[in-house]
Protein backbone atom coordinates (compact mmCIF):
# COMPACT_ATOMS: atom_id res chain seq x y z
CA UNK A 1 0.00 0.00 0.00
CA UNK A 2 2.66 2.73 1.01
CA UNK A 3 4.78 1.82 -1.89
CA UNK A 4 1.58 2.19 -4.53
CA UNK A 5 1.04 5.65 -2.48
CA UNK A 6 4.68 6.44 -3.40
CA UNK A 7 5.37 5.09 -6.62
CA UNK A 8 1.71 6.78 -7.89
CA UNK A 9 2.68 10.28 -5.97
CA UNK A 10 6.24 10.04 -7.65
CA UNK A 11 4.51 9.11 -11.09
CA UNK A 12 2.54 12.31 -10.73
CA UNK A 13 5.18 14.35 -9.81
CA UNK A 14 7.01 13.05 -13.51
CA UNK A 15 3.91 13.55 -15.19
CA UNK A 16 3.07 17.52 -13.93
CA UNK A 17 6.90 17.73 -15.16
CA UNK A 18 6.28 16.59 -18.07
CA UNK A 19 3.60 18.04 -18.96
CA UNK A 20 5.43 20.70 -20.81
CA UNK A 21 3.65 21.10 -24.32
CA UNK A 22 0.52 20.26 -23.14
CA UNK A 23 -1.24 23.78 -21.82
CA UNK A 24 -0.06 25.34 -24.61
CA UNK A 25 0.47 22.66 -27.14
CA UNK A 26 0.15 25.30 -30.13
CA UNK A 27 3.73 26.35 -29.40
CA UNK A 28 4.99 23.27 -29.53
CA UNK A 29 4.11 22.68 -33.30
CA UNK A 30 5.43 26.21 -33.80
CA UNK A 31 8.83 27.50 -33.74
CA UNK A 32 11.90 25.97 -31.65
CA UNK A 33 13.27 29.00 -30.12
CA UNK A 34 9.70 30.12 -28.93
CA UNK A 35 9.91 26.27 -27.16
CA UNK A 36 13.18 26.89 -25.83
CA UNK A 37 12.02 30.28 -24.17
CA UNK A 38 9.08 28.38 -22.38
CA UNK A 39 11.26 25.86 -21.25
CA UNK A 40 12.97 28.53 -19.33
CA UNK A 41 10.01 29.64 -18.02
CA UNK A 42 8.46 26.41 -17.17
CA UNK A 43 10.79 24.91 -16.10
CA UNK A 44 12.19 27.04 -13.50
CA UNK A 45 8.44 27.34 -12.32
CA UNK A 46 7.92 23.41 -12.18
CA UNK A 47 11.09 22.94 -10.33
CA UNK A 48 9.78 25.76 -7.71
CA UNK A 49 6.39 23.94 -7.21
CA UNK A 50 8.38 20.68 -6.33
CA UNK A 51 10.51 22.11 -4.38
CA UNK A 52 8.19 24.92 -2.06
CA UNK A 53 5.83 21.61 -1.91
CA UNK A 54 8.58 19.86 -0.46
CA UNK A 55 9.33 22.48 1.48
CA UNK A 56 6.03 22.88 3.40
CA UNK A 57 4.71 19.53 3.18
CA UNK A 58 8.29 18.68 5.70
CA UNK A 59 8.11 21.82 7.67
CA UNK A 60 4.29 21.05 8.24
CA UNK A 61 4.93 17.39 10.06
CA UNK A 62 7.86 18.70 12.14
CA UNK A 63 5.82 21.65 13.22
CA UNK A 64 2.75 18.99 14.04
CA UNK A 65 5.48 16.70 15.93
CA UNK A 66 7.11 19.92 17.91
CA UNK A 67 4.06 21.39 18.71
CA UNK A 68 2.49 18.12 20.03
CA UNK A 69 -0.82 19.49 17.52
CA UNK A 70 -1.88 18.14 14.36
CA UNK A 71 -3.54 21.26 13.57
CA UNK A 72 -0.30 23.17 14.04
CA UNK A 73 0.78 24.57 10.63
CA UNK A 74 3.59 27.08 10.05
CA UNK A 75 2.12 29.80 10.55
CA UNK A 76 1.31 28.96 14.15
CA UNK A 77 4.15 31.05 15.49
CA UNK A 78 4.41 33.77 12.44
CA UNK A 79 6.08 32.99 9.48
CA UNK A 80 3.36 33.74 7.60
CA UNK A 81 2.13 36.90 9.16
CA UNK A 82 5.76 38.05 9.13
CA UNK A 83 6.44 37.59 5.01
CA UNK A 84 3.28 39.58 4.82
CA UNK A 85 4.11 42.48 6.30
CA UNK A 86 7.60 42.04 5.22
CA UNK A 87 6.03 42.29 1.62
CA UNK A 88 3.42 44.39 2.21
CA UNK A 89 5.87 47.06 3.45
CA UNK A 90 8.22 46.79 0.30
CA UNK A 91 5.20 46.87 -1.86
CA UNK A 92 4.22 50.60 0.01
CA UNK A 93 7.38 52.33 1.01
CA UNK A 94 10.31 51.38 -1.27
CA UNK A 95 8.12 50.25 -4.33
CA UNK A 96 10.45 47.38 -4.82
CA UNK A 97 11.05 44.77 -7.42
CA UNK A 98 9.97 41.33 -7.01
CA UNK A 99 13.51 40.48 -5.50
CA UNK A 100 13.21 42.94 -3.28
CA UNK A 101 9.31 41.76 -1.83
CA UNK A 102 11.45 38.57 -1.71
CA UNK A 103 13.79 39.84 0.29
CA UNK A 104 11.50 42.08 2.88
CA UNK A 105 9.79 39.40 3.01
CA UNK A 106 12.26 37.14 3.84
CA UNK A 107 13.09 39.29 6.75
CA UNK A 108 9.98 39.84 7.72
CA UNK A 109 9.04 36.19 8.28
CA UNK A 110 12.38 36.05 10.67
CA UNK A 111 11.82 38.86 12.35
CA UNK A 112 8.16 37.59 13.67
CA UNK A 113 9.59 34.18 14.50
CA UNK A 114 12.17 35.73 16.18
CA UNK A 115 10.42 37.72 18.16
CA UNK A 116 7.86 34.95 19.12
CA UNK A 117 11.03 33.27 20.53
CA UNK A 118 12.23 36.07 22.27
CA UNK A 119 8.77 36.63 24.40
CA UNK A 120 8.73 33.25 24.82
CA UNK A 121 11.97 33.07 26.55
CA UNK A 122 11.30 36.46 28.21
CA UNK A 123 8.46 34.92 29.94
CA UNK A 124 10.76 32.71 31.70
CA UNK A 125 8.76 29.57 31.45
CA UNK A 126 10.27 27.85 27.82
CA UNK A 127 7.65 25.21 27.57
CA UNK A 128 5.05 24.89 24.47
CA UNK A 129 2.29 26.39 25.67
CA UNK A 130 4.04 29.71 26.10
CA UNK A 131 5.55 28.99 22.53
CA UNK A 132 2.03 28.85 21.26
CA UNK A 133 0.85 32.09 23.43
CA UNK A 134 3.82 33.75 22.13
CA UNK A 135 2.82 32.71 18.35
CA UNK A 136 -0.55 34.18 18.69
CA UNK A 137 0.28 37.45 20.04
CA UNK A 138 2.89 37.93 16.98
CA UNK A 139 0.27 36.62 14.54
CA UNK A 140 -2.32 38.96 16.16
CA UNK A 141 0.51 41.80 16.11
CA UNK A 142 1.23 41.11 12.82
CA UNK A 143 -2.38 41.03 11.26
CA UNK A 144 -2.97 44.30 12.70
CA UNK A 145 0.22 45.78 11.27
CA UNK A 146 -0.45 44.30 7.90
CA UNK A 147 -4.36 45.91 8.13
CA UNK A 148 -3.28 48.71 8.95
CA UNK A 149 -0.38 48.26 5.97
CA UNK A 150 -3.28 47.68 3.23
CA UNK A 151 -5.42 51.11 4.67
CA UNK A 152 -2.82 53.63 4.04
CA UNK A 153 -2.26 51.58 0.53
CA UNK A 154 -3.46 52.96 -2.73
CA UNK A 155 -6.76 50.81 -3.70
CA UNK A 156 -6.08 50.98 -7.14
CA UNK A 157 -2.66 49.58 -7.51
CA UNK A 158 -0.59 48.92 -4.28
CA UNK A 159 -3.08 47.38 -2.32
CA UNK A 160 -3.89 44.82 -5.21
CA UNK A 161 -0.57 43.87 -5.47
CA UNK A 162 -0.11 43.38 -1.74
CA UNK A 163 -3.54 40.83 -1.82
CA UNK A 164 -1.90 39.44 -5.22
CA UNK A 165 1.40 38.60 -3.15
CA UNK A 166 -0.18 37.36 -0.01
CA UNK A 167 -2.39 35.02 -2.00
CA UNK A 168 0.64 33.45 -3.32
CA UNK A 169 1.65 32.35 -6.93
CA UNK A 170 4.10 30.77 -9.15
CA UNK A 171 3.81 32.87 -12.08
CA UNK A 172 6.35 35.25 -11.61
CA UNK A 173 9.07 32.19 -10.93
CA UNK A 174 11.94 32.36 -13.29
CA UNK A 175 15.50 30.59 -13.64
CA UNK A 176 17.36 33.44 -12.11
CA UNK A 177 14.84 32.92 -8.91
CA UNK A 178 15.36 29.22 -8.39
CA UNK A 179 19.35 28.89 -7.22
CA UNK A 180 19.00 30.41 -3.72
CA UNK A 181 15.79 28.70 -2.84
CA UNK A 182 16.73 25.64 -3.92
CA UNK A 183 19.67 25.71 -1.76
CA UNK A 184 18.41 27.03 1.19
CA UNK A 185 15.57 24.15 0.88
CA UNK A 186 17.93 21.53 0.35
CA UNK A 187 20.26 22.26 2.74
CA UNK A 188 17.38 23.04 5.17
CA UNK A 189 15.62 19.26 4.13
CA UNK A 190 18.67 17.55 4.97
CA UNK A 191 19.12 18.73 8.20
CA UNK A 192 15.61 17.41 8.87
CA UNK A 193 16.30 14.27 7.57
CA UNK A 194 19.68 13.94 9.54
CA UNK A 195 17.67 15.29 12.59
CA UNK A 196 14.86 12.72 12.55
CA UNK A 197 15.21 10.44 15.29
CA UNK A 198 15.61 13.62 17.63
CA UNK A 199 12.92 15.41 16.21
CA UNK A 200 10.24 11.92 17.35
CA UNK A 201 12.01 12.97 21.06
CA UNK A 202 10.25 15.77 21.35
CA UNK A 203 7.06 14.30 21.25
CA UNK A 204 7.57 13.44 24.63
CA UNK A 205 6.52 15.37 27.55
CA UNK A 206 9.25 18.40 28.78
CA UNK A 207 9.38 15.83 32.10
CA UNK A 208 10.36 13.00 30.46
CA UNK A 209 12.74 14.14 27.38
CA UNK A 210 15.09 16.24 30.19
CA UNK A 211 14.34 12.86 32.33
CA UNK A 212 16.24 11.23 29.21
CA UNK A 213 19.17 14.07 29.15
CA UNK A 214 17.55 15.78 26.05
CA UNK A 215 18.32 19.28 25.87
CA UNK A 216 14.51 20.18 25.08
CA UNK A 217 14.73 23.76 24.64
CA UNK A 218 17.77 23.61 22.60
CA UNK A 219 16.57 21.03 20.32
CA UNK A 220 13.26 22.85 19.78
CA UNK A 221 14.84 25.96 18.74
CA UNK A 222 17.29 24.17 16.42
CA UNK A 223 14.74 22.12 14.79
CA UNK A 224 12.52 25.31 14.87
CA UNK A 225 14.31 27.26 13.11
CA UNK A 226 15.50 25.18 10.28
CA UNK A 227 11.88 24.33 9.63
CA UNK A 228 10.63 28.37 9.92
CA UNK A 229 13.77 28.64 7.41
CA UNK A 230 12.56 26.06 4.90
CA UNK A 231 9.36 28.03 4.91
CA UNK A 232 10.57 31.40 4.84
CA UNK A 233 12.64 30.71 2.13
CA UNK A 234 9.55 29.06 0.06
CA UNK A 235 7.30 31.81 1.11
CA UNK A 236 9.79 34.72 0.10
CA UNK A 237 9.76 33.55 -3.41
CA UNK A 238 6.06 32.68 -3.65
CA UNK A 239 4.02 34.18 -1.63
CA UNK A 240 1.73 32.58 0.80
CA UNK A 241 0.33 29.13 0.04
CA UNK A 242 -2.24 27.57 2.45
CA UNK A 243 -2.83 23.93 3.69
CA UNK A 244 -0.47 22.61 2.25
CA UNK A 245 1.98 22.62 5.50
CA UNK A 246 -1.55 20.89 7.31
CA UNK A 247 -2.59 19.04 4.44
CA UNK A 248 0.37 17.28 3.90
CA UNK A 249 1.66 15.25 7.02
CA UNK A 250 -1.83 14.31 8.07
CA UNK A 251 -2.03 12.56 4.69
CA UNK A 252 1.54 10.54 4.97
CA UNK A 253 0.68 9.58 8.14
CA UNK A 254 -2.80 8.59 7.78
CA UNK A 255 -1.26 6.69 4.99
CA UNK A 256 1.42 4.89 6.81
CA UNK A 257 0.36 5.10 10.39
CA UNK A 258 3.94 5.97 12.13
CA UNK A 259 6.21 8.71 12.23
CA UNK A 260 9.14 7.95 10.31
CA UNK A 261 11.82 9.44 7.64
CA UNK A 262 9.76 7.97 5.23
CA UNK A 263 6.41 9.68 6.61
CA UNK A 264 8.85 12.75 6.28
CA UNK A 265 9.63 11.91 2.95
CA UNK A 266 6.27 10.98 1.73
CA UNK A 267 4.62 14.18 3.50
CA UNK A 268 7.11 16.28 1.42
CA UNK A 269 6.27 14.38 -2.00
CA UNK A 270 2.55 14.64 -1.30
CA UNK A 271 3.22 18.65 -0.83
CA UNK A 272 5.01 18.81 -3.82
CA UNK A 273 2.29 16.84 -5.65
CA UNK A 274 -0.48 18.69 -4.41
CA UNK A 275 1.62 22.54 -5.44
CA UNK A 276 2.16 21.14 -8.67
CA UNK A 277 -1.54 19.94 -9.29
CA UNK A 278 -2.95 23.38 -8.26
CA UNK A 279 -0.22 25.27 -10.57
CA UNK A 280 -1.33 23.23 -13.28
CA UNK A 281 -5.10 23.90 -13.25
CA UNK A 282 -4.06 27.78 -12.00
CA UNK A 283 -2.06 28.47 -15.37
CA UNK A 284 -4.46 26.63 -17.15
CA UNK A 285 -7.83 28.49 -16.83
CA UNK A 286 -8.39 31.59 -18.63
CA UNK A 287 -6.59 34.17 -15.79
CA UNK A 288 -3.50 33.24 -13.51
CA UNK A 289 -5.14 32.19 -10.70
CA UNK A 290 -3.43 32.75 -7.27
CA UNK A 291 -2.54 29.45 -6.46
CA UNK A 292 -3.54 29.23 -2.82
CA UNK A 293 -7.05 28.76 -3.94
CA UNK A 294 -6.49 25.64 -5.92
CA UNK A 295 -4.31 24.30 -2.83
CA UNK A 296 -7.47 24.46 -0.48
CA UNK A 297 -10.13 23.21 -3.16
CA UNK A 298 -8.22 20.68 -3.62
CA UNK A 299 -6.62 19.67 -0.49
CA UNK A 300 -9.98 19.54 1.27
CA UNK A 301 -11.54 17.25 -1.05
CA UNK A 302 -8.38 14.63 -1.35
CA UNK A 303 -8.30 14.30 2.63
CA UNK A 304 -11.67 13.69 2.78
CA UNK A 305 -11.21 10.82 -0.06
CA UNK A 306 -8.48 9.49 1.76
CA UNK A 307 -10.56 9.41 5.08
CA UNK A 308 -13.05 7.76 3.46
CA UNK A 309 -10.88 4.97 2.33
CA UNK A 310 -9.39 4.07 5.55
CA UNK A 311 -12.95 4.32 7.33
CA UNK A 312 -13.66 0.88 4.66
CA UNK A 313 -11.09 -0.82 5.80
CA UNK B 1 26.86 0.39 44.21
CA UNK B 2 25.20 2.59 46.43
CA UNK B 3 23.26 5.49 46.51
CA UNK B 4 23.43 8.02 49.89
CA UNK B 5 20.84 10.81 49.86
CA UNK B 6 21.38 13.51 52.92
CA UNK B 7 19.18 16.51 53.99
CA UNK B 8 17.47 16.54 50.30
CA UNK B 9 15.33 18.93 49.84
CA UNK B 10 12.79 20.00 46.61
CA UNK B 11 10.43 22.18 45.80
CA UNK B 12 8.82 24.27 43.34
CA UNK B 13 8.88 28.45 43.22
CA UNK B 14 12.03 28.42 46.48
CA UNK B 15 9.22 26.29 48.57
CA UNK B 16 10.02 23.36 49.12
CA UNK B 17 7.70 20.62 49.30
CA UNK B 18 9.88 17.92 50.41
CA UNK B 19 12.81 18.71 53.22
CA UNK B 20 15.82 16.56 54.78
CA UNK B 21 15.44 13.80 53.60
CA UNK B 22 17.94 10.66 53.89
CA UNK B 23 17.87 7.34 53.12
CA UNK B 24 20.04 4.73 51.35
CA UNK B 25 19.45 2.61 48.60
CA UNK B 26 21.59 -0.90 48.47
CA UNK B 27 22.20 -2.53 45.28
CA UNK B 28 20.11 -5.63 44.47
CA UNK B 29 17.24 -4.57 46.08
CA UNK B 30 13.53 -2.56 45.41
CA UNK B 31 12.79 -0.13 47.86
CA UNK B 32 9.08 1.29 48.05
CA UNK B 33 8.15 4.63 48.78
CA UNK B 34 5.01 4.82 50.63
CA UNK B 35 2.85 7.82 51.61
CA UNK B 36 -0.56 9.50 51.30
CA UNK B 37 -1.65 11.46 48.55
CA UNK B 38 -0.14 14.43 48.35
CA UNK B 39 2.93 14.16 50.63
CA UNK B 40 5.73 14.81 47.69
CA UNK B 41 6.60 11.57 46.53
CA UNK B 42 6.53 12.33 42.65
CA UNK B 43 8.04 15.65 43.68
CA UNK B 44 11.07 13.86 45.74
CA UNK B 45 11.19 11.78 41.91
CA UNK B 46 11.75 14.94 40.19
CA UNK B 47 13.91 16.66 42.67
CA UNK B 48 16.48 13.88 41.96
CA UNK B 49 15.70 14.18 38.62
CA UNK B 50 16.75 17.49 38.34
CA UNK B 51 13.42 18.08 36.81
CA UNK B 52 12.67 20.87 39.72
CA UNK B 53 15.04 22.86 42.00
CA UNK B 54 16.58 20.65 44.66
CA UNK B 55 19.23 20.60 46.95
CA UNK B 56 21.20 18.45 49.54
CA UNK B 57 23.45 15.66 48.67
CA UNK B 58 22.88 12.78 46.39
CA UNK B 59 25.93 10.24 46.10
CA UNK B 60 26.33 7.49 43.97
CA UNK B 61 29.29 4.92 44.20
CA UNK B 62 29.09 3.25 41.64
CA UNK B 63 30.71 -0.51 40.32
CA UNK B 64 32.96 0.92 37.97
CA UNK B 65 36.12 1.42 40.13
CA UNK B 66 35.88 5.45 39.87
CA UNK B 67 35.26 7.96 42.24
CA UNK B 68 32.06 8.57 43.47
CA UNK B 69 29.62 10.67 41.48
CA UNK B 70 27.94 14.20 43.42
CA UNK B 71 24.54 13.71 41.51
CA UNK B 72 23.87 17.16 42.03
CA UNK B 73 26.36 18.59 40.64
CA UNK B 74 25.85 16.34 36.82
CA UNK B 75 23.83 18.30 33.69
CA UNK B 76 20.31 16.49 32.99
CA UNK B 77 22.32 14.45 30.21
CA UNK B 78 25.08 13.11 32.78
CA UNK B 79 22.38 12.09 35.43
CA UNK B 80 20.48 10.63 32.71
CA UNK B 81 23.61 8.13 32.21
CA UNK B 82 22.92 7.23 36.02
CA UNK B 83 19.08 7.70 36.97
CA UNK B 84 16.38 6.54 34.91
CA UNK B 85 12.80 8.12 35.54
CA UNK B 86 9.89 5.97 34.62
CA UNK B 87 6.80 8.29 34.88
CA UNK B 88 2.97 7.00 35.95
CA UNK B 89 2.01 7.40 32.29
CA UNK B 90 4.12 8.54 29.29
CA UNK B 91 3.87 11.25 27.67
CA UNK B 92 4.69 10.01 23.94
CA UNK B 93 2.06 11.84 21.53
CA UNK B 94 3.11 10.77 18.27
CA UNK B 95 2.68 7.29 16.63
CA UNK B 96 6.03 5.80 16.37
CA UNK B 97 6.76 2.35 16.24
CA UNK B 98 7.90 0.21 19.73
CA UNK B 99 11.38 -0.21 18.96
CA UNK B 100 11.49 3.43 17.85
CA UNK B 101 10.03 4.62 22.09
CA UNK B 102 12.65 2.00 23.40
CA UNK B 103 15.76 3.19 21.83
CA UNK B 104 15.15 6.64 23.52
CA UNK B 105 16.73 5.14 25.81
CA UNK B 106 20.28 5.52 24.37
CA UNK B 107 19.94 9.43 24.24
CA UNK B 108 21.66 9.97 27.39
CA UNK B 109 24.44 8.65 25.84
CA UNK B 110 24.22 9.96 22.63
CA UNK B 111 25.70 13.21 21.67
CA UNK B 112 23.41 16.21 19.58
CA UNK B 113 24.45 15.19 16.22
CA UNK B 114 24.52 11.44 16.04
CA UNK B 115 21.97 8.66 15.51
CA UNK B 116 21.09 5.30 16.89
CA UNK B 117 22.29 2.36 14.77
CA UNK B 118 22.28 -1.09 14.66
CA UNK B 119 23.84 -2.31 17.41
CA UNK B 120 21.36 -0.36 19.52
CA UNK B 121 18.17 -1.88 17.57
CA UNK B 122 19.65 -5.22 18.57
CA UNK B 123 20.26 -3.87 22.65
CA UNK B 124 16.31 -2.62 22.16
CA UNK B 125 15.22 -6.07 20.81
CA UNK B 126 16.07 -7.85 23.64
CA UNK B 127 14.87 -5.65 26.22
CA UNK B 128 11.68 -5.85 24.40
CA UNK B 129 12.41 -9.67 24.87
CA UNK B 130 12.84 -9.81 28.65
CA UNK B 131 9.56 -7.61 29.24
CA UNK B 132 7.76 -9.85 26.99
CA UNK B 133 6.84 -7.87 24.30
CA UNK B 134 9.25 -8.70 21.61
CA UNK B 135 6.09 -9.21 19.31
CA UNK B 136 4.80 -5.78 19.70
CA UNK B 137 8.56 -4.35 18.66
CA UNK B 138 6.97 -2.94 15.14
CA UNK B 139 3.64 -1.74 16.87
CA UNK B 140 2.11 1.70 17.05
CA UNK B 141 3.16 2.57 20.54
CA UNK B 142 0.11 4.75 20.87
CA UNK B 143 -2.28 1.97 20.46
CA UNK B 144 -0.97 -0.51 23.15
CA UNK B 145 -3.03 -0.39 26.37
CA UNK B 146 -1.62 1.59 29.12
CA UNK B 147 0.00 -1.97 30.85
CA UNK B 148 1.79 -2.36 27.56
CA UNK B 149 2.71 0.39 27.59
CA UNK B 150 4.45 0.41 30.90
CA UNK B 151 6.50 -2.88 29.52
CA UNK B 152 7.79 -1.03 27.02
CA UNK B 153 9.00 2.02 28.93
CA UNK B 154 10.59 -0.44 31.27
CA UNK B 155 12.36 -1.74 28.05
CA UNK B 156 13.50 1.48 27.40
CA UNK B 157 14.63 1.92 30.89
CA UNK B 158 16.36 -1.19 30.38
CA UNK B 159 18.53 0.09 27.30
CA UNK B 160 19.76 2.93 29.41
CA UNK B 161 21.11 0.61 31.97
CA UNK B 162 21.16 3.39 34.60
CA UNK B 163 22.43 2.05 38.70
CA UNK B 164 19.58 3.78 39.88
CA UNK B 165 15.66 3.02 38.63
CA UNK B 166 13.14 5.62 39.95
CA UNK B 167 9.60 4.37 38.91
CA UNK B 168 6.48 6.28 39.55
CA UNK B 169 3.47 3.61 40.67
CA UNK B 170 4.86 0.90 38.14
CA UNK B 171 1.84 -1.40 38.82
CA UNK B 172 -1.27 1.20 39.00
CA UNK B 173 -2.46 1.18 35.59
CA UNK B 174 -1.64 -3.09 35.32
CA UNK B 175 -4.33 -5.63 35.96
CA UNK B 176 -4.38 -7.75 38.82
CA UNK B 177 -1.88 -10.57 37.65
CA UNK B 178 0.42 -8.15 35.76
CA UNK B 179 0.89 -5.73 38.78
CA UNK B 180 2.96 -9.45 40.02
CA UNK B 181 4.50 -9.72 37.23
CA UNK B 182 6.03 -6.06 36.54
CA UNK B 183 7.40 -6.59 40.07
CA UNK B 184 9.20 -10.05 39.97
CA UNK B 185 10.92 -8.33 36.19
CA UNK B 186 11.97 -5.41 38.24
CA UNK B 187 13.23 -7.57 41.01
CA UNK B 188 15.13 -9.71 38.58
CA UNK B 189 16.34 -6.87 36.62
CA UNK B 190 17.76 -4.68 39.77
CA UNK B 191 19.08 -8.27 41.33
CA UNK B 192 20.99 -9.70 38.06
CA UNK B 193 22.24 -6.50 37.00
CA UNK B 194 23.49 -4.91 40.50
CA UNK B 195 21.29 -2.12 40.19
CA UNK B 196 19.18 0.02 42.69
CA UNK B 197 15.25 0.47 42.07
CA UNK B 198 12.61 3.27 44.10
CA UNK B 199 9.25 2.62 43.85
CA UNK B 200 6.40 4.85 44.61
CA UNK B 201 3.84 2.21 45.64
CA UNK B 202 0.42 2.76 46.92
CA UNK B 203 -0.80 -0.59 47.89
CA UNK B 204 1.63 -1.67 51.26
CA UNK B 205 0.98 -4.92 50.77
CA UNK B 206 2.86 -4.90 47.52
CA UNK B 207 5.65 -3.21 49.05
CA UNK B 208 5.86 -5.72 51.86
CA UNK B 209 6.12 -8.56 49.42
CA UNK B 210 8.86 -7.48 46.56
CA UNK B 211 11.01 -5.01 48.58
CA UNK B 212 13.34 -4.71 51.09
CA UNK B 213 12.93 -1.41 52.35
CA UNK B 214 10.10 0.66 52.69
CA UNK B 215 10.54 4.28 53.17
CA UNK B 216 7.49 5.63 54.69
CA UNK B 217 6.30 9.60 53.56
CA UNK B 218 4.20 11.98 55.27
CA UNK B 219 3.83 15.47 55.13
CA UNK B 220 7.20 15.90 52.64
CA UNK B 221 9.52 14.17 55.35
CA UNK B 222 10.66 10.77 56.10
CA UNK B 223 9.12 9.18 59.18
CA UNK B 224 10.46 6.10 58.99
CA UNK B 225 12.09 2.66 57.39
CA UNK B 226 11.00 -0.68 58.10
CA UNK B 227 13.06 -3.71 56.05
CA UNK B 228 10.60 -6.47 55.87
CA UNK B 229 12.68 -9.34 55.94
CA UNK B 230 14.60 -8.14 59.26
CA UNK B 231 11.93 -6.78 61.29
CA UNK B 232 9.06 -8.62 63.81
CA UNK B 233 5.52 -8.39 61.87
CA UNK B 234 5.21 -6.11 65.28
CA UNK B 235 7.32 -3.72 64.27
CA UNK B 236 5.95 -3.50 60.66
CA UNK B 237 2.30 -3.00 61.57
CA UNK B 238 3.77 -0.40 64.38
CA UNK B 239 5.30 1.67 61.39
CA UNK B 240 2.47 1.32 58.52
CA UNK B 241 0.05 2.08 61.22
CA UNK B 242 1.46 5.31 61.17
CA UNK B 243 0.17 6.35 57.70
CA UNK B 244 -2.56 4.50 57.07
CA UNK B 245 -4.09 4.11 60.26
CA UNK B 246 -4.19 0.94 62.73
CA UNK B 247 -2.94 -1.85 60.70
CA UNK B 248 -1.89 -5.54 61.12
CA UNK B 249 0.98 -7.56 59.42
CA UNK B 250 1.11 -11.23 59.51
CA UNK B 251 3.24 -13.36 58.05
CA UNK B 252 2.37 -16.77 56.37
CA UNK B 253 3.49 -18.70 53.96
CA UNK B 254 6.44 -16.97 53.74
CA UNK B 255 4.23 -14.07 52.25
CA UNK B 256 3.05 -10.56 54.09
CA UNK B 257 -0.59 -10.21 54.37
CA UNK B 258 -1.92 -6.92 55.66
CA UNK B 259 -5.41 -5.85 57.13
CA UNK B 260 -7.24 -2.78 58.67
CA UNK B 261 -7.53 -3.16 62.03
Amino acid sequence: MTALVFTGAAFFLSLCTGKYPLSLSELLSGDEAGLRVFQTLRLPRTVMALCAGFCLGCAGMVYQIIFQNPLASPDIIGVSSGASVGAAAAILFIQASPAGITAWAFGGALIAVFFALALTSLTGQKNLTSMVLSGIAVNALAQSLLMALKFTADPEKELASIEYWIMGSLGSITASKIPVPLIVSAAGILLLFFFCQKILLLSLSDEEARALGVPVTLLRLLLLSIATLLVAATVSVTGLIGFIGLLAPHTARLLLKTNSRTTLFLSGLLGSALLLTADLIARSTVAELPVSILTSALGAPFLLWILFQEGKK
Amino acid sequence: MKLEITGFSAGYNKKPIVTDISFMLQPKTLTALLGPNGCGKTTLFKGLCHLIPSSGSCILTSDDGGAPYNLMQLNNRKLAQHISYIPQKSSISASMPVLEAVLMGFQPFLPLLSRTGKFHRVAAFSALETVGMQDFAAHDFCTLSEGQKQLCILARTLVQNTDILLLDEPDSALDYPNRNKILNILRKIVYDNNKAGLLILHDPCTALNHCAQLLLMKEGRLIGSVHPDQDSETVLSEALSQLYGPVQVFRQHNRFFLYPL
